[in-house]
């Protein structure tokens, strides 16, 4: 029967058939065509009819890449700012500093390889080299995500998978956030999630702990902006088990939380005391691997010698205020629309344990408040928002989450038939592309300057 | 008689509502607020110095400096002027869009929509980067689509000739970039009908076309004798307009007010040109082949009066092609080509021709088939335009700059 769940004593019943039949008759192709007759018999490796690794996916990637190529013309500027130069001068040579953690790495490659890493043109082919790398490992995120979904729901997917494109390939291509150390943390994220969508725990489902180690190596702020996906992915499997794996996945995420918090608190609090001696070999070497010498000084006082940067960076908390109301009216159909899911998935669970799981699953983002209220890289911060709530339904549907799945596509559905304008749902994100950082986008950046010169002159 | 719907469940009215909040969005997002001194200059063209090219929009603006209090002839009146101008030729836009959902079939209406929604993506955008902000063609654009929309609603088509011959005389190149926007659905209308309504079309269309192609060749072969005589002063007014008050577009009045042929000062800009446009034909590929597979349908048409007039409809962009052999906008000249074919489909769609409409539906469904997100081919331009002027689009050219250096 379609669509039957794996079951214990499938499973069982399956390896006892191979192993008789590799037994009987030896190992080679017979095995391999037993092994598929009892795939088939057992619904084991596939939820029912999902899509198919035919022509349609495979022609569907390549739409995808295509289209994103044309996202990359579009939004690469060919430049690594000095922000994210300078960061790739942290490295763990001077201590267990904040943010050393991909410095080291490249401060490695630059011993191990026989090119000079030091300067801003290596800069950039690092840098260039590793936003693909990272878009390899989304489309394999995506890929995942395809081939996991229900034949009938496949297009609606597509579409979901087109606006993650569009966030990430603006967002890490241009400039303001091309190397910006945010692309390496949802990377480890992502990671995590294509671990946490296998449907057994294994010993592999035990890296989410190290996993969330790296993040928050890799910057403190993991702790707010990308750790909710793994948190929230292993809240959601404690919550849909029993028994033993129910305590084991809640041991993963009390472990992996644990451990990010210790280190953020170390980064936070004692990580500075080594500062003011390390503070000029950390500038001159910013120097050699930013643009024409323009290292982020701020970047450096603040992380190496542990200045404070709120009366610095008052301004910019203005520009946030002025910024965010507007941007939070230009995208409300998409608010409103996300509140109308989360409230469907959340009405249609039935139990009081399923209504807690979707609850966390709808809140999780709350984990950005405190970057909202106390930093100012507000574009990163809604791109955070948005790329967690993209991957956590990803993720979902591709568990077979035949809530998510009904409501999600359901509502797309009822969108699409409802309303004649349904496609601009699609093309008018492309004008809040790219996220940039204190400003949100060009779009924001395009209203509030004009209102800063003629009414409140703050920056 | 049909029932008048609550404004609120009317498809077309929600959507155009829709559709004017993505052309604002689009417009902020690319608005620079800065008007070069290349779309300054030709304000300092005036009729005072004779009836020269380009000259009525400074004719015009220096007439409204005289009757309205206060002193126009500075950059900032003129950066207000410009900018109102550009919205005015949005909200045109918005009127053809509605006439045209208006006039087509209820089945159509769908596939109009999705027509409009491409035409937006290149046209909201278009005149609001800084080379072309306050540019002449956004006059043409104006009166071209007022032009086109008087068409579209049979109302008064005869305005259409003063029409063109504003145009011509605001910048010659109408007669290549925009002047088959309207020249085409004329003769469509008169292919189609028959007795005094063809007559009436054969006398508009043949007054339109001699009263632009005569100014064309006057402002071409004539307008220029006088040039050096009143460069200095056209100089002096041109620096006036500008942001800084030095600055003026130099090759403008070189080739405007002194004749001079300027192929050699743009022959780095042709180079671009060789370089981009084959790249941007690679870019925009697919849309080549969805353009050629629907023609080559519609001009297998049965109907040998129908093949004509697609053939027609076809090859009205050809009127762009001097255009790209002896000038270098090529940025402005591929969004010419792009608005005439999905404008010049939605027109006839409007106007009733149930082929095109068929055709695009069968196109349509073939995408569908071929495509797995069909909606991407509305999509994937939105990241290869801006148009700009020399410089085609940033995408176009950064990829050009990869393969030819």
């Amino acid at each position: 029967m379609l669509g039957e769940v794996v079951t214990v004593q499938s499973v069982f019943m399956f390896v006892s058939e191979i192993r008789g039949a590799c037994i009987k008759k030896g190992f080679g192709k017979m095995v391999r065509k037993e092994k598929k007759r009892l795939k088939d018999r057992f619904h084991i490796g596939r939820r029912g009819s999902t899509a198919k690794t035919g022509q349609p996916l495979r022609r569907y990637m390549l739409v995808l890449s295509v289209v994103s190529f044309a996202m990359f013309l579009r939004f690469y500027d060919q430049r690594v700012d000095p922000y994210n130069s300078t960061i790739l001068a942290f490295s763990y040579q001077y201590g267990f500093v904040s943010r050393g953690l991909v410095g080291t790495v490249y401060q490695f490659v630059n011993k191990i390889t026989p090119f000079n890493m030091i300067s801003y043109q290596m800069v950039m082919r690092f840098t260039l080299v590793i936003t693909l790398l990272f878009h390899l490992l989304l489309f394999y995120f995506f890929w995942v995500c395809l081939r996991r979904c229900k034949e009938q729901y496949l297009q609606n997917l597509e579409y979901v998978i087109l606006f993650c494109a569009l966030l990430t390939v603006s967002m890490f291509f241009s400039r303001r956030n091309f190397g910006r150390l945010d692309i390496y943390m949802l990377a480890l994220s992502l990671v995590a999630a294509l671990i946490l969508m296998k449907e057994r725990p294994g010993w592999i489902t035990w890296l989410v702990i190290p996993i969330s180690a790296l993040g928050v190596m890799v910057h403190q702020g993991y702790v707010f902006m990308y750790l909710n996906v793994i948190l929230v992915l292993l809240i959601y499997k404690a919550l849909s088990a029993e028994g033993k794996r129910k305590r084991y996945y809640l041991l993963l995420a009390g472990a992996s939380f644990v451990v990010a918090s210790a280190l953020f608190l170390w980064f936070e609090l004692f990580s500075h005391g080594n500062g003011a001696v390390i503070y000029d070999e950390i500038v001159t070497m910013a120097g050699k691997l930013s643009y024409k010498g323009q290292y982020h000084d701020t970047l450096i006082a603040h992380e190496i010698l542990g200045e404070d940067l709120t009366v610095q960076e008052w301004p910019m908390h203005l520009e946030n205020f002025i910024e965010t109301p507007i941007f939070l009216f230009l995208i409300s159909p998409y608010i409103v629309l996300g509140v109308k899911l989360m409230r469907g998935i959340i009405a249609q669970a039935g139990t009081r344990v399923e209504k807690w799981k979707y609850r966390i699953v709808a809140l999780g983002a709350v984990t950005m408040l405190p970057m909202f209220v106390l930093k100012v890289d507000y574009g990163r911060w809604f791109f955070a928002v948005i790329m967690y709530y993209a991957v956590i339904l990803l993720v979902l549907t591709a568990m077979g989450d035949k809530i998510v799945e009904t409501q999600l596509f359901g509502l797309m559905v009822r969108v699409k038939e409802k309303y004649s304008w349904s496609m601009l749902l699609l093309f008018y994100p492309v004008y809040f592309m790219p996220f940039w950082d204190v400003h949100i986008c060009v779009l924001l950046k395009n209203i509030s300057n004009p209102l800063n010169e003629a009414y409140f002159h703050i920056w | 008689m049909k029932e008048k719907k609550p404004w609120r469940e009317d498809k077309n009215v929600t959507f155009l509502a829709a559709l004017a909040v993505f052309a604002v969005a689009a417009s902020i997002r690319f608005f620079s607020r800065e008007l070069s001194m290349y779309n300054t200059t030709p304000f300092a063209l005036t009729y005072k110095y004779g009836f020269i090219s380009r000259g009525f929009m400074g004719t015009l603006w220096a007439f409204l400096d005289g009757v309205l209090p206060g002193d126009l002839m500075n950059y900032q009146s003129l950066y207000t002027f410009s900018f109102w101008a550009t919205v005015l030729y949005l909200v045109l836009l918005f009127v053809l869009f509605s006439s045209c959902l208006r006039h087509c079939r209820e089945e159509n209406q769908h596939n109009m929509r999705y027509l409009i929604c491409f035409l937006g993506i290149f046209a909201f955008q278009m005149f609001w980067s800084d080379e072309l902000f306050g540019r002449l063609d956004i006059y043409l654009m104006i009166l071209t689509t007022l032009g086109v929309i008087l068409i579209v609603e049979e109302k008064c088509e005869w305005l259409v000739i003063p029409f063109s011959i504003i145009c011509v005389m605001i910048h010659q190149g109408f007669v290549f970039v925009s002047a088959n926007l309207m020249l085409v659905p004329l003769f469509y209308k008169i292919l189609i009908y028959k007795g005094k309504k063809r007559r009436k079309y054969i006398v508009i269309f043949a007054l339109m076309f001699l009263s632009v192609s005569v100014l064309f060749l006057y402002f071409e072969l004539f307008s220029h004798s006088k040039g050096a005589e009143i460069f200095d002063e056209v100089v002096a007014a041109a620096k006036a307009l500008s942001e800084d008050g030095q600055g003026y577009a130099t090759t403008l009045l070189d080739h405007e007010i002194l004749g001079r042929d300027v192929f050699e000062e743009e022959w780095q800009y042709h180079v671009f040109n060789y370089k981009e446009f084959p790249t941007a034909l690679l870019l925009f590929f697919p849309y080549l082949v969805i353009g050629l597979s629907f023609f080559k349908k519609l001009i297998s048409n049965k109907d040998r009066l129908h093949r004509f007039v697609y053939l027609v409809l076809f090859a009205g962009v050809a009127t762009v092609l001097p255009e790209m052999l002896l000038k270098v906008d090529y940025g402005r000249y591929m969004f010419r080509i792009f608005y005439y074919y999905i404008s010049m489909v939605m027109v006839f769609i409007a106007m009733g021709d149930t082929t095109v409409a068929d055709q695009l539906e069968e196109t349509k469904e073939g995408i569908k088939r071929k495509i797995p997100v069909p909606l991407v081919v509305l999509f994937y331009p939105m990241f290869l335009t801006p148009f700009f002027d020399v410089i085609i689009s940033g995408a176009v050219h950064k990829l050009s700059v990869w393969f030819f250096g």
